[in-house]
C-alpha cells in the first residue's frame, strides 16, 4: 500500500511512495506498481549489467532481470530489501548469460556492434578502463558515471551502507584517475 | 588515503574508511558524492564521456508497437529503444486503456548529471515535463464522431494547447495524451480544457462529462479539477463524471486518487467511489461493493445532514475493508458520537501497539498513521 503520511487532517498524501508498501502491492499482482519499481529501479539493474555485461545487450537484459524479479517477488521476505534483492537478480543473470553464451554462442568480442561512433568508442574505452578496476569499484562507478545515480541513491538501491558507496565512489574514482592519466587535483 | 583490499567487497569499508574519502573530499568531492557544490570537471567529463551508455529514454510507443513487438528472445537482435518500451507497456498493463501511450523514463537525468543530448529528447512531446513551453499542447485522438478541439471540429487527431477546452458533442470520443505519463479517454458530452502543463503538474480542467484516466506518474503530477472538488493523481487508474450542475463523482480503478477541495480530502482507493458536490466538495469514499444501506447512509451523511443516526446504520453496515469509509469519518463525525466510530474501528481493524483512544478521540492524524497503514492492507 502507499504509504500516506499526513500532519493535517484528514489524510494528505505523501509526494513520493514508500518502497515497501509499494513492493507489498507489487507482489500482490498489481501490475502498475511493479512499473513503478521498473521506472525507480532501471537505472541501477543496468549500470551492474554494463559491468560485466556489452552495452548493446545490456537494455535487453534489464528486461529479463525485471521479468525474473516478477516471477520471483513472492519469496522476497523483506520488502525493504528489495533494492539489494534485484541487485543480486541482475549480477546472477550476467552470470546466466554468460554461462549461455558459452555454450551457444561465439564470445562477445567477435560480435563488435558495427561502425560505433567517435563517441560510442570514447564511452566504450572508458567502460573498459573501469571494469579493469577491483570488483568493489566498477559498479559504483557505473552507477555514480554512467547511469548518473548520486551516492545516496546508490547506497539506497543496492543495499549498501552510505560510508562504503563513499569510500568506494572516491577510492575508485582516485584509480580510474591514475589510469585514465589524469591527475588528481 | 589508506588503501585497503577491495577483495574484501564493499560491506568491509567501516567508519574510518568512510571519514578517510569525506577527508579526501573537497568541495569537488561533494560533487561526486551527490552532485553538490563546485562540479569536479573530471567527473563532468567522464559523465559527459559515458553518456552514450547510459540507459536510453524510452521512446514513444503504442500498444499496437508493443504488440508487434517480437517475443522476448534472448538473442534476436532488436531495436533496444523498444525492448525498453515494451517491457514497461507490459508491466503497465493493468492500467493501460485502448489508445496511445506515452512512455519516457522521468528521472534519468539526476540533479549530478548533465542534461539528456538533444537527441534522447527529440521522443519527447512538446509539452513534456521537461520541455515546459506556454505553447504546450497536448495531442487529441479522435476515437469516434467530431470532437472539437479548440475552435475547430475535427475529423481527425489535433493538438489541444493550453487554455484551449475540448468538447464531444453527443456523440464524439477522443483520448487526450497527457504528456509522457498516460492519457485520458473524454466521453461524448463533455468539456474539457486543458489548463496547465510544465514541469511539475499537468493540469485540466473537466467542466461537465466524463473522462477515464490512465496515469502513471509521481504522486500529485497530474490534476484534473471540476466544479466539486479536484483529482489529484496518486498514480492510478480512474473515472470522473461531472454534471450539469457541477456535482459528480469518482471511481477509481487503481492505485489512489486524493479528491481535494479546500481543506477537505478524501482518499479513494481502487475499487471505491467518492460524490462531490458543488459548494460541499468531496463525501466519504466507499467501496463499490460495500452494502447498499451503507451507501444509502453515507450519502445522507455527507449532503442531506444525516448526523449521529446515519453514521449509526454505516458502523451496523461495515465490514473490515469499509475501514476506508470510517477512517474518514472518524474525522467528520462530531465529537459527540466519534466514540461509536473509534469503537466500531477498532472492532473491525484492532489498532497496533502505541495507538491510544486518545489519538483516535483527537484525532491526531499523526499518531493515528500506524493504525491506517494496517486498515490500508484491507482496502
Amino acid at each position: 500500500m502507499y504509504s500516506l503520511v499526513t500532519a493535517s487532517p484528514p489524510i494528505a498524501p505523501a509526494e513520493t511512495v514508500e518502497l515497501p508498501p509499494l513492493v507489498e502491492v507489487a507482489r500482490g499482482g498489481d501490475r502498475a506498481a511493479f512499473a513503478r519499481l521498473f521506472r525507480r529501479y532501471e537505472r541501477m539493474v543496468h549500470g551492474i549489467l554494463l559491468v560485466k555485461v556489452r552495452p548493446a545487450e545490456a537494455e535487453d537484459l534489464v528486461q529479463d532481470v525485471f521479468l525474473s524479479a516478477l516471477e520471483r517477488l513472492p519469496t522476497l521476505e523483506d520488502p525493504a530489501a528489495f533494492g539489494g534483492w534485484l541487485a543480486q537478480i541482475a549480477r546472477n543473470r550476467v552470470v546466466d548469460h554468460y554461462r549461455r553464451r558459452r555454450a551457444t554462442e561465439p564470445l562477445d568480442d567477435e560480435h563488435p556492434e558495427p561502425h560505433p561512433g567517435a563517441d560510442r568508442v570514447e564511452a566504450e574505452h572508458i567502460l573498459g578502463v573501469i571494469r579493469s578496476l577491483p570488483e568493489a569499484y566498477r559498479e559504483t562507478l557505473i552507477l555514480r558515471l554512467v547511469e548518473g545515480m548520486t551516492g545516496p541513491e546508490i547506497a539506497a538501491q543496492v543495499g549498501l551502507t552510505p560510508e562504503s558507496v563513499r569510500v568506494n565512489l572516491h577510492r575508485g574514482m582516485k584509480q580510474l584517475r591514475e589510469r585514465l592519466g589524469r591527475e588528481q587535483p | 588515503m589508506n588503501e585497503r583490499d577491495p577483495s574484501d567487497g564493499p560491506d568491509a569499508a567501516d567508519a574510518a574508511d568512510a571519514a578517510d574519502a569525506a577527508d579526501a573530499a573537497d568541495a569537488r568531492g561533494d560533487y561526486l558524492w551527490d552532485g553538490s557544490g563546485e562540479p569536479d570537471p573530471d567527473v563532468v567529463e567522464l559523465e559527459r564521456a559515458l553518456a552514450p551508455l547510459r540507459l536510453r529514454e524510452r521512446v514513444l510507443a503504442t500498444p499496437q508497437a508493443a504488440a508487434a513487438l517480437p517475443p522476448p528472445t534472448r538473442r534476436a537482435p532488436r531495436s533496444r529503444g523498444y525492448v525498453v518500451a515494451g517491457v514497461a507497456l507490459a508491466m503497465a498493463a493493468g492500467l493501460a486503456i485502448a489508445g496511445g501511450w506515452t512512455l519516457r523514463r522521468q528521472d534519468i537525468v539526476s540533479r549530478s548529471t548533465p542534461p539528456s543530448p538533444a537527441t534522447e529528447l527529440s521522443a519527447v512531446a512538446p509539452s513534456s515535463p521537461t520541455a515546459p513551453s506556454p505553447d504546450a499542447w497536448f495531442g487529441v485522438k479522435r476515437l469516434a464522431g467530431a470532437p472539437q478541439c479548440g475552435e475547430q471540429w475535427t475529423a481527425g487527431d489535433c493538438k489541444l494547447h493550453v487554455g484551449q477546452w475540448l468538447e464531444t458533442g453527443d456523440d464524439a470520443r477522443a483520448e487526450i495524451a497527457i504528456a509522457n505519463i498516460g492519457q485520458v479517454q473524454v466521453e461524448p458530452g463533455s468539456r474539457v480544457r486543458l489548463s496547465a502543463t510544465g514541469q511539475d503538474q499537468h493540469r485540466l480542467e473537466l467542466a461537465k462529462g466524463r473522462i477515464h484516466a490512465t496515469v502513471d506518474a509521481p504522486p500529485r503530477l497530474f490534476q484534473v479539477a471540476t466544479p466539486a472538488a479536484t483529482a489529484v493523481d496518486l498514480g492510478c487508474a480512474y473515472s470522473l463524471e461531472v454534471g450539469d450542475g457541477g456535482d459528480g463523482w469518482l471511481a477509481v480503478r487503481s492505485g489512489y486518487v486524493s479528491l481535494e477541495w479546500k481543506k477537505r480530502t478524501s482518499l479513494v482507493a481502487a475499487g471505491a467511489r467518492c460524490e462531490m458536490k458543488r459548494d460541499l466538495g468531496p463525501g466519504t469514499p466507499f467501496f463499490e461493493d460495500a452494502r447498499a444501506a451503507l451507501k444509502t447512509a453515507i450519502h445522507a451523511f455527507d449532503f442531506e445532514q444525516g448526523g449521529e443516526a446515519a453514521v449509526t446504520t454505516v458502523l451496523r453496515e461495515a465490514r473490515p475493508r469499509d475501514s476506508l469509509t470510517l477512517w474518514h469519518l472518524l474525522f467528520r463525525s462530531d465529537a459527540s458520537y466519534r466514540a461509536k466510530v473509534v469503537a466500531r474501528l477498532k472492532a473491525l481493524v484492532p489498532p497496533p501497539p502505541g495507538v491510544t483512544d486518545d489519538d483516535a478521540m483527537t484525532p491526531d492524524a499523526t499518531r493515528l498513521l500506524p493504525w491506517k497503514e494496517k486498515m490500508a492492507k484491507t482496502w
